[in-house]
């Protein structure tokens, strides 16, 4: 008894911090990745693509009102079945800036929420450079700063919570099923956690008799 | 019951279940450390289930391989999981053999008569390495083809016929759709078959001669007025509730991985793997999977390449001796003398860290005072040491006499 006593309160208490995770990731509101969203719409998709998210499961996974979406779609001149593609050719952005924009859709992955939201925040003017901008994160970046105007429109303490939502965005784009991973996490957790009590008064019961 | 009563006759199924489950008998003793092996048969069959249904939407084509397995993780329904229940399983598949091999080298399991057992698990370790290594190029990231071209090129260490060699393996000069073609080729149908073979043997092997046990000592000597191992007891049903209990506990720890840790910190998706196989772009570190960077570590441990290869050569190969290394009259390391189990501790202790060392780059120190490189080649040495003095060792330290019968006096 002593085992499944030990076992079930080590389970209750990862369920408690798999569900605090889960409940968090669900509220981490839609809000902040729906304005995300459309940050990345007016300031990044020319250039940068989404090409493994569609238009339309964007507009349904952060429940998009449709008038938005017709905005985007209109603006890039796509249909909403469309993958979001950088309205800009890549090679010409290439010859323009010096390299060609990086599709972004998995750059949380290769990167972290943290690194990137450090990253937007980390342009300075530096007259050197053909941008006329450079990166403290990035040294000689070929990405010129594309928000600067937005900074200096806001404020700091403005401006860091517009990035943080373009960022929350980018987060979602990397796993648009992270919700339902956390989800299927906690019924088999609780699943395998009921399983596993009759399984140890089978072993106890079987082995009474091995000295 | 009737179509039982006629498969029966038709094939060995009771001779069957009596042969490997209710009349297999197996020491009474056996501990946690015995899980292991069930525990690898587990996530092998998980590798093969979840291989098969990966290999329905995985394209083996430079152009397409990257972008196949994006969309079978983002497209297809619970894609995602299938994917990180392969990935998360390969790392779970080794960090599980890792511990049954310790457990081998704990209670002596490859001495007299399970030397071939032990061989034959040595064999499947290094073919699963290599089936881990063409699976790890398969997604076509940007360290998948770094790594595939670090270790595709290390045959060039060979005088004289290394060069030839490496293109042969690589079918040309350098990683390209021909290489990409035989990795996956190789990954879903050539190493599979061969491990599905080795696995065979090995469990036939264990089964002929009896299960090792933390005593070291045989049960077989002492059998009751019918013929059965008195210290035995049957593997089912006691050994198959143990083993589900067992299996209970490590789906616990595994589904909190798949669905709470998928990356693994990076150890189980590396973030360079985001990026798509770039030739012209080197990652600022390349490292294989964290389960093969002891041996990368030895590669890198020694500045001259050939003498590298070597050295990492020796160090995969020498565990495969151990049967003839070991000199000693008794198995478990509980009644062997004190040299070996220093040894054994300083040897686990240089292994895991040669294995933070092969994650870390170079110019990183792991330690204050001390170069990752002398570190790293003092830990190769120690590791080395542990299997080249052991006929020294063995045989002139004082060991206990074990006892006659399991839990009895002498």
């Amino acid at each position: 008894m002593k085992h499944l006593r030990h076992l079930l309160s080590i389970v209750v208490i990862a369920l408690g911090i798999s569900l605090a995770q889960t409940t968090s990731a669900t509220v981490n509101d839609q809000a902040s990745q729906q304005h995300g969203a459309d940050l990345y719409m007016h300031y990044c998709s020319s250039c940068h693509s989404l090409k493994y998210l569609r238009y339309d499961q964007m507009a349904h996974d952060l429940d998009i009102p449709p008038d938005k979406l017709t905005e985007y779609l209109k603006s890039a001149g796509r249909k909403a079945d469309d993958p979001i593609i950088a309205q800009l050719d890549a090679a010409m952005v290439a010859k323009a800036y010096g390299a060609p924009p990086p599709d972004l859709t998995l750059i949380i992955m290769a990167h972290s929420p943290d690194w990137l939201y450090q990253y937007l925040l980390a342009f300075y003017p530096d007259p050197m450079r053909p941008s006329g901008s450079n990166n403290h994160m990035v040294s000689n970046v070929a990405m010129p700063d594309v928000l600067s105007a937005l900074h200096q429109q806001l404020g700091d303490a403005a401006f860091k919570a517009q990035v943080a939502d373009l960022v929350s965005f980018l987060n979602y784009t990397a796993e648009p099923e992270r919700h339902t991973r956390y989800w299927y996490g906690v019924i088999i957790l609780i699943f395998l956690t009921i399983f596993l009590i009759p399984v140890i008064l089978l072993h106890q019961d079987y082995w009474r008799d091995v000295e | 019951m009737r179509l039982f009563i006629w498969l029966a006759q038709r094939l060995p199924l009771r001779e069957w279940y009596q042969r490997h489950l209710s009349h297999y008998y197996v020491p009474k003793n056996l501990n946690i450390w015995y899980l292991f092996g069930a525990l690898a048969t587990l996530l092998l069959i998980n590798q093969l289930i979840t291989g098969i249904w990966l290999t329905f939407g995985y394209s083996p084509t430079l152009s397409g391989a990257f972008d196949s397995v994006v969309h079978y993780v983002r497209d297809v329904p619970s894609g995602w999981l299938i994917r990180e229940l392969h990935a998360a399983g390969a790392s779970m598949l080794f960090a599980v053999l890792y511990l049954h091999l310790f457990r081998g080298l704990l209670y002596g399991s490859y001495q007299r008569p399970r030397e071939l057992v032990w061989l034959l698990g040595m064999g499947l370790f290094l073919v699963l390495m290599i089936e881990a290594f063409c699976g790890y190029v398969l997604p076509w990231g940007n360290m998948s083809y770094w790594a595939a071209q670090v270790i595709m090129d290390l045959p060039t260490a060979i005088p004289g016929i290394g060069d030839d060699l490496a293109n042969w393996l690589r079918g040309g000069e350098s990683i390209s759709q021909v290489t990409l073609s035989r990795l996956f080729a190789l990954h879903v149908i050539g190493i599979p078959l061969v491990i599905a073979f080795l696995t065979l043997l090995h469990l036939t092997g264990v089964r002929h001669v009896g299960a090792n046990n933390p005593e070291g000592i045989e049960i077989k000597k002492h059998l009751s007025p019918d013929g059965t191992p008195l210290d035995g007891i049957p593997f089912h049903p006691y050994y198959t509730i143990r083993d589900l209990l067992g299996v209970g506990v490590f789906l616990l720890v595994f589904v909190g991985i798949v669905f709470f840790f998928p990356t693994g910190g990076g150890l189980i998706l590396e973030p360079a793997n985001a990026i798509p196989a770039n030739p012209l772009q080197t990652p600022a570190h390349i490292a294989p999977a964290w389960y093969l960077t002891p041996f990368y570590a030895m590669l890198r441990a020694v500045p001259d390449k050939l003498g590298g290869v070597i050295t990492m050569a020796a160090g995969l190969a020498l565990p495969f001796l151990l049967p003839w290394l070991d000199r000693s009259k008794v198995k478990s390391m509980r009644y062997k003398g004190r040299a070996s189990s220093f040894m054994l501790a300083v040897m686990v202790i240089s292994f895991i860290g040669l294995g933070i060392l092969g994650l870390t780059p170079v110019d990183h120190a792991v330690l204050p005072f001390i170069g990752n490189q002398l570190l790293a080649q003092i830990l190769t040495a120690l590791y080395l040491l542990y299997f080249l003095l052991m006929p020294l060792y063995t045989k002139f330290e004082a060991c206990r006499e074990p006892p006659d019968r399991i839990g009895g006096a002498q």
